[in-house]
């Protein structure tokens, strides 16, 4: 009897190839949930599943469960525009935008899995002088925290960009932008599936359609979580769900301040290749990209009002659609194959909530808003961190609760990219 | 999109004439609330019309715009 296959490599390949492809297992196990774990943690997206690998992978806790109501990785880590970037404005942020930034850049050696990291530079353009001054700030701040990103000048943005509408006819010329030469995307599926495969690999459950009904405390501490594939013991307990937090934590006394709104974003038919850099804009406001595939991953601001509906309304399609064709007019016959909607969990200050919550042994790590999927492995690391020692790790410690009440707001309105 | 139509000036159009102003009722009884999957009382700015807040009420699933009313003469007892 062969030993299954579980490394993919291209020796691995060879091997099965002379077997007829016979010994590949499944990248994750279906696992059923056991009545008790060391920790639980709620929602199998990116952040739920990077927590419980490197739970696993650093700190040796391999009794973990992670539950979820749908099916992996099939909430904001599914609709999302995949772009990667630590171009922050905030200390606090850059180093989690950053330490997750870096991480992503050896992340498929690490995982053992193509998450097709493709750091081609990302270029944010300044369309006013207000603009202008606003990146030129996160440029000062970026260089003074070592976060490789600067202000590139107009014909810098035109030889990086030469597809780029331009000229005097413009009613919002181009006046400079903000450039970070390693920013760009990968692919979302590929982050959660890879995170899902090495956890597993690891002894850690991942039980798809287990709804958390609610949380079960005894006194000041927790002690389990009720789904509705009954109970689940649990001395520790995070929740990663996102828009779905906060009914959760709301019965325990505690209030996020999260407010869930639709995120719209849409993929064009493939196109040859024309366009290397991810580009974003404030002041047209949308955010492209071009995939290896050639399709246009085009996404743009929020809907208007708050939502738990993954289908968004007309208006930001529109808006969205007039922005990419601002600065590309020649895509005006160009047609939209795919569109999506995700609720994002949006926080006073553009900041995500990561930190202890209300009973001992209960954790958050929700609030990511619209720029989630970058932060991925850094969240994973520091949460990670936090549930293994109890101790709030430095980098995590500003982006605890307590932050609202003290006036300590991480405010990334500006430099979170999405208008909302 | 959302076919709204303001009780004050009668104009009926839709949701960019309007703009979101948050759950219905004074703030102190608002800012702790969890949104649920169900209808939602809401303000609601007539921006581009005669430029009253106005009560709506909103299923924040399905975007069924239900009733929308003046500011005192909410279709219910008392404020809420």
């Amino acid at each position: 009897m062969r030993r299954p296959t579980r490394r993919y490599s291209i020796l691995s390949l060879l091997k099965e190839a002379r077997h007829g492809h016979s010994g590949w297992v499944e990248a994750w196990r279906k696992a059923e949930p056991r009545s008790s774990y060391d920790v639980v943690i709620v929602g199998a997206g990116g952040h739920g599943i990077a927590t419980a690998y490197y739970l696993a992978k650093l700190h040796g806790i391999h009794n973990v469960a992670v539950l979820e109501k749908g099916w992996l990785g099939g909430g904001n880590t599914a609709r999302n525009t995949g772009i990667i970037r630590s171009n922050y404005l905030r200390r606090e942020s850059m180093a989690l935008y950053g330490l997750s930034h870096s991480l992503f850049e050896h992340l498929s050696q690490e995982l053992d899995f193509n998450v097709m990291f493709t750091p081609r530079g990302l270029v944010e353009l300044a369309h006013t002088r207000q603009e202008l001054a606003e990146l030129s700030r996160i440029a000062d701040a970026n260089r003074h925290f070592g976060i490789k990103s600067w202000m590139i000048p107009t014909s810098e943005v035109h030889s990086l960009l030469p597809s780029l509408d331009q000229g005097s006819h413009k009613r919002f010329p181009l006046l400079g932008a903000l450039y970070q030469p390693r920013g760009g995307f990968a692919r979302h599926d590929a982050v959660a599936w890879a995170y899902a495969r090495m956890a597993s690999q690891l002894g850690v459950d991942i039980v798809e359609n287990c709804g958390v009904e609610s949380i079960i405390a005894d006194g000041e501490r927790i002690v389990g979580v009720q789904t509705s594939r009954g109970r689940i013991d649990a001395g520790t307990i995070m929740v990663a769900a996102a828009g779905e937090s906060p009914p959760l934590l709301a019965p325990l006394g505690v209030n996020l301040p999260i407010e869930p709104v639709t995120l719209q974003a849409f993929v064009s038919e493939p196109l040859k290749p024309f366009l290397n850099p991810v580009v974003m804009s404030g002041a047209v406001h949308g955010y492209i990209s071009q995939t290896a595939k050639g399709e246009l991953v085009i996404g743009g601001g929020t809907d208007a009002y708050p939502s738990h509906s993954r289908r968004g309304a007309w208006p930001p399609i529109e808006d969205t659609v007039a922005a990419m064709l601002e600065l590309f007019p020649f895509l005006s016959r160009v047609r939209l194959m795919r569109h999506w909607g995700g609720s994002v969990d949006i926080t006073p200050d553009r900041s995500p909530l990561i930190g202890p919550a209300g009973p001992s042994g209960l954790y958050v790590n929700c609030g990511w808003g619209t720029g989630g999927f970058k932060a991925i492995p850094g969240s994973g690391f520091v949460t990670a961190s936090m549930l293994a020692t109890g101790k709030v790790p430095p980098i995590a410690v500003p982006f605890g609760l307590e932050r609202f009440a003290a006036g300590r707001m991480i405010d990334e309105s500006a430099a979170s990219g999405v208008i909302h | 999109m959302l076919m709204i139509r303001c009780p004050v000036c009668g104009i009926a159009a839709d949701e960019t004439e309007f703009t979101s102003g948050g759950l219905y009722g004074r703030l102190e009884e608002t800012e702790n609330r969890v949104i649920p999957r169900d209808v939602v009382r809401e303000w609601w700015l007539c921006a581009r019309g005669c430029g009253t807040w106005f009560g709506m009420a909103r299923h924040v699933v399905n975007q069924r715009v239900t009733a929308t009313w003046a500011a005192g003469d909410e279709p219910w007892d008392g404020r809420h």
